[in-house]
């Protein structure tokens, strides 16, 4: 039994520019099931990264979600029914618990994505100074208890109890003023020294499960001193790091030399294995789909045009932008590429409609009027397209 | 680019097509002005005071026509008299009329500027462009004469140059213009080098393009907007600085119609009788408040041009 | 390692520069007549009964490359020449107005610092908003503002109208008589913090009252011009994709302006702060001639006016070193902020 973990419902997000109201998604409709991995292709500009930070709700003025559902179901227990969510309709403060702990993001470019005056280390262990306090601190309570039981001396061992005592104090009440006070005072450093120690093991932990040499050396490297496989590789476990129910990746590969490539795809299908998470994958590589995803969503100027699993969507094209789309791909034994005729849409005056009528060959009459809904045509295959419908009546 | 490509049929047609796009950058950037009060408040200021420059034997007509800089006086008593029928603006120490001093002032400011900014963007040009383009020895001596003038801050080696060329406001331009130079020379090089590379340049050296037209027609057009924002931006500075040497006593001599020589007039006069302690207020604010609004009229245009002319900028 | 090399090759590069301020510094010697030159040589006002034999027995008649190695070789020796103005030998009247001057770059300078940050933090945060126009509008005013005729203003203002609440001068009478007791001693020569060390607080709040329009004099430049400096690279810094990270991480937006912004965005506001020294040394020489406080700037400006050569070459000389060593450390600590440049 397979069960949902993301559902986009009538998703909408526009930009209000100085040239007029981009409308960057209109009406997106996806579903993405535990475990599963989901592509999302398109050409550049389709929308597909303004889908992906919809989901986070990282749109930033002038970008507005104007309307629609983001159904999220969390992993831990909440107060939500089922635990299913809808984030749009949550508070910024709910969303900061979501993001990098709920859901996570792997970026594009990853030696932009890296800030480059804090080392490999402080950066990863932001991720679990920010989600995952409580359990350094009993961490950090653990280790103290060591201490002490090696501790000789007695006023050593009353010091440390003194730190127990702060530190389970701080396990109650994280937001207590107390442990604010110690944040700031001059003594704090022993109390942030040992919680930032905790995070550090856990950073070389999360990047010796990626497989990397000696963690050790690399966390405390910073970013430009590092490769752009490893930097990639970083931000992988940044985003890792909090065991996220599902990873967003935006074409992380789209930078790197095709070996590293591979090397990156294989990482990210052993981890989504290994920490048991869900990932949807955007990319323009539909190489990369084939080799990577479950299911794969074809955007076309901010609408979802088809949805398929990978096998059925390259045997059995539907859609014809679709079909278009894998025209355009070099394969083996195929003289010649087709091109889709004409450009992407200016989406501010979208082409009423289907958007991709005044390209389509099949064009209908009714698909410069109506916007045609995406329906399952076959069996867990949903399309958006009138020719498709007229032709099976 | 595309005038070249115009079909001999529906000229008028293409014309319209191929400068469309310039058209609406046109229209952006004046958008852009528009909605930036701050843009048009330094153009009008800028205009006003070219006003005021241009029609200053009007507006103060000269007492003595062959030297009109020359302050005419009301008198030799050392207080100042407050504003009256005969002297807008009042009177300093000494009795000079402080509007006629301010109006002819307009015009001393703007010599100041035009001269030394002047001179300097055409000393830096030749420099930079000789530097950056020929590279080598002679690129190296010219930037580490530049490093050497850079170490040194402005005020200062414009006080020891005015006072090893003596007292006037002719020898602060030229202070100024050594001061000021050495920037240009640099923003320029850096441009010419980062311009040479290019393939443009590049394609003109191979078709045999001589140097002198390569830097002129390709690589000056290039560096001219931050030279023209670093420009407005200076003849702010450089008025200010004059006016600050003047105000020392470095600068322009007693009773010439310079902002900052009449307001060292004001030094003694800051605080005024028992009972009425603000009374000589008009000797120090309204000279300075004609620097003030010079300057800020320049920096002001400055700004507008960055956020106009930039590419990189105007957008956001 | 890297780090080592980077400051070796970073002090090497000072040398040059000296050459080249010794050279600009004689070149301005050169363009005085020789008996005025002859000052430069003079350590004791008794020298100036005989100036034909002191240019004599100088060289200054000898061909200009002697003339150049025998004045840097007095230079060397720290002889700079005797001062009119001062009543003292250059090199001694520089110690002597030394501290007044740093008492008031000690006060401006981290005011310059934390005031522009943060008010081009908050400008660049709240882009567009009123606080934005605001703030910016303040600083292009400020970048504009002729130093001496605000500190005018200021006086006639705050000594003037409200009855001598904030006086010029670097004391009152009261205190500086107390100063120059016996009972008084003078560790630093910087007033507050002598005052401070002899735990007299009369004194204290005397030199703090006569600091603070100098101070707000100084700072009003630096400080726009930080302002706008931060400003502009804070917004750089926002735009970037580590931001979209630290966002994508769940931080919230006081740790993406404060942690992961700000420190990107003062790379460029060290960068100026070489610059920034250069405003200071200016607005000190126009802040203290206004104020009469008997510092650096109050001399130089004095020396200029009356042609008092020896001191005017000196404060060339002076504010190069000065400005030389602050830009050495400016660059260090730019290395210190951005790791990239270590590598070099």
């Amino acid at each position: 039994m397979t069960e949902k973990i993301l559902e986009i419902k009538e998703l909408k997000t526009n930009f209000y520019t100085y040239e007029g109201v981009v409308k960057a998604l209109d009406g997106i409709q996806l579903e993405v099931n535990q475990g599963e991995t989901v592509g999302l292709v398109g050409e550049t500009g389709c929308g597909k990264s303004v889908t992906s930070l919809s989901i986070l709700r990282l749109i930033l003025p002038p970008g507005r979600i104007e309307k629609g559902k983001i159904i999220f179901k969390l992993k831990q227990q909440s107060r939500f029914k089922d635990n299913y969510v809808d984030l749009l309709s949550q508070s910024e403060k709910f969303m900061r618990t979501i993001r990098g702990n709920e859901i996570s993001m792997i970026f594009q470019e990853a030696s932009s994505a890296l800030n480059p005056v804090y080392t490999v280390d402080e950066q990863i262990s932001e991720s679990f100074l920010l989600h995952q306090k409580s359990q350094l601190y009993q961490e950090a309570i653990r280790e103290i208890d060591q201490e002490i039981n090696q501790a000789r001396i007695s006023w050593k061992k009353r010091t440390l109890g003194l730190e127990k005592t702060i530190f389970q104090a701080l396990l109650n009440n994280q937001t207590s003023l107390p442990a604010k006070i110690l944040g700031f005072l001059p003594g704090g450093w022993k109390y942030r020294g040992r919680i930032k120690r905790q995070a550090r093991k856990k950073s070389i932990e999360i990047l010796a499960q990626l497989g990397i040499a000696n963690p050790e050396n690399i966390v405390d490297r910073y970013p430009h001193e590092l490769s752009g496989g490893m930097q990639q590789r970083v931000v992988i476990a940044m985003a890792l790091a909090c065991n996220p129910n599902l990873l967003i990746a935006d074409e992380p590969t789209s930078n790197l030399d095709v070996t590293i490539q591979a090397q990156i795809l294989d990482l990210i299908r052993d981890l989504k294995r290994k920490f048991k998470s869900s990932v949807l994958f955007i990319t323009h590589d539909l190489g990369v789909v084939a080799e990577m995803c479950d299911r794969v969503a074809v955007m076309y100027a901010g609408n979802i045009c088809e949805i398929a699993e990978v096998k059925e969507l390259f045997r059995n094209p539907l859609h014809p932008y679709t079909k278009a789309l894998l025209n355009a791909v070099p394969r083996g034994g195929k003289t010649k590429l087709e091109s889709i005729e004409g450009n992407v849409p200016n989406l501010i005056n979208p082409p009423s409609g289907c958007r991709f009528h005044p390209r389509c060959a099949l064009a209908l009459s009714v698909c410069s009027q109506v916007n045609p809904p995406l329906l399952e045509r076959a069996k867990e295959h949903f399309l958006a397209c009138h020719y498709y419908g007229e032709k099976n009546k | 680019m595309n005038f070249f490509s115009l079909s001999s049929k529906g000229k008028w047609e293409d014309l319209k097509k191929a400068t469309r796009p310039r058209l609406k950058e046109l229209k952006f950037s004046f958008n852009r002005i528009r909605k930036s009060p701050l843009s048009l408040v330094g153009f009008s200021l800028i205009i006003l005071f070219a006003l005021i420059a241009l029609m200053a034997p009007y507006l103060a007509p000269p007492k003595y026509p062959h030297n009109p800089y020359q302050i005419p006086r009301y008198g030799y008593s050392a207080t100042p008299k407050p504003p009256s029928q005969t002297n807008f603006f009042g009177t300093t120490e000494g009795q000079y009329d402080i509007y006629y001093g301010v109006v002819w002032g307009t015009r001393t400011a703007f010599r100041i500027g035009f001269m030394v900014v002047g001179t300097i963007l055409l000393i830096g040009i030749i420099l930079g462009s000789i530097s950056g383009y020929y590279g080598g020895v002679v690129d190296e001596i010219i930037m580490r004469v530049v490093d050497t003038f850079m170490s040194l801050p402005t005020l200062i080696l414009a006080m020891a140059l005015v006072t090893a060329l003596g007292h006037s406001l002719d020898n602060v331009m030229k202070a100024l213009i050594i001061v000021g130079w050495p920037a240009y020379a640099r923003l320029i090089r850096g441009d010419i080098l980062s311009v040479r590379e290019e393939q443009y340049v590049e394609a003109a050296r191979a078709v045999g393009c001589s140097d002198f037209f390569i830097i002129t027609k390709h690589v000056l057009p290039n560096a001219i907007y931050p030279l023209l924002i670093m420009a407005s931006l200076d003849i702010g500075a450089m008025v200010l600085t004059a006016a600050a040497l003047s105000f020392l006593g470095l600068g322009a001599p007693v009773g010439y119609a310079d902002w900052g020589q009449m307001i060292s007039f004001a030094r003694n006069w800051i605080v005024g009788p028992p009972g009425n302690p603000l009374a000589y207020w008009y000797t120090v604010a309204i000279p300075g408040l004609f620097i003030l609004l010079f300057v800020l009229g320049w920096n002001l245009l400055g700004d507008a041009f960055r956020d106009i002319l930039d590419p990189k900028l105007r957008r956001r | 390692m890297e780090v080592r090399a980077y400051i070796i090759r970073r002090v090497l590069l000072i040398i040059p520069v000296l050459v080249g301020v010794s050279l600009i510094v004689f070149a301005i010697l050169a363009l005085f007549s020789p008996e005025q030159r002859a000052a430069a040589f003079i350590t004791d006002i008794r020298q100036l009964r005989d100036i034909r034999g002191v240019i004599r027995s100088h060289g200054l008649d000898a061909p200009v490359y002697v003339q150049y190695f025998n004045w840097l070789k007095e230079v060397f020796h720290g002889n700079l020449g005797w001062s009119k103005t001062a009543q003292r030998p250059v090199l001694t009247a520089f110690f002597y107005f030394l501290p007044n001057t740093v008492e008031l770059a000690l006060f401006s300078a981290p005011l310059v610092i934390l005031v522009g940050i943060w008010l081009g933090t908050i400008s660049a945060v709240h882009q567009g908003k009123l606080i934005d126009h605001l703030t910016r509008t303040g600083a292009i005013v400020g970048w504009s503002l002729p130093t001496f005729w605000f500190g005018l203003l200021l006086l006639m203002i705050f000594y003037g109208y409200f009855r001598g609440l904030l006086p010029p001068e670097a004391l009152g009478t009261q205190a500086g008589l107390l100063v120059r007791s016996e009972a008084f001693t003078r560790y630093t020569h910087i007033n507050t913090l002598d005052a401070l060390l002899n735990g007299n607080f009369f004194i204290f709040f005397d030199a703090l009252r006569h600091l603070i329009l100098p101070v707000i004099t100084l700072t009003v430049v630096q400080c726009a011009m930080v302002m706008r400096i931060m400003r502009s690279s804070m917004l750089e810094a926002l735009a970037k994709g580590y931001i979209a990270t630290a966002r994508a991480k769940g931080a919230d937006e006081k740790t993406v302006v404060r942690k992961h912004a700000r420190r990107n965005a003062m790379i460029p506001v060290i960068t100026v702060s070489g610059y920034l020294f250069a405003l200071l040394i200016q607005g000190v020489v126009i802040t203290e001639t206004i104020f009469n406080r008997k510092g650096l700037g109050w001399w130089w400006a004095r020396a200029a006016v009356n042609l008092d050569v020896p001191a005017v070459l000196g404060s060339v000389i002076f504010s190069a070193l000065i400005f030389v060593i602050t830009n050495l450390i400016v660059d260090l600590l730019y290395a210190y902020v951005d790791p990239r440049v270590r590598l070099g």
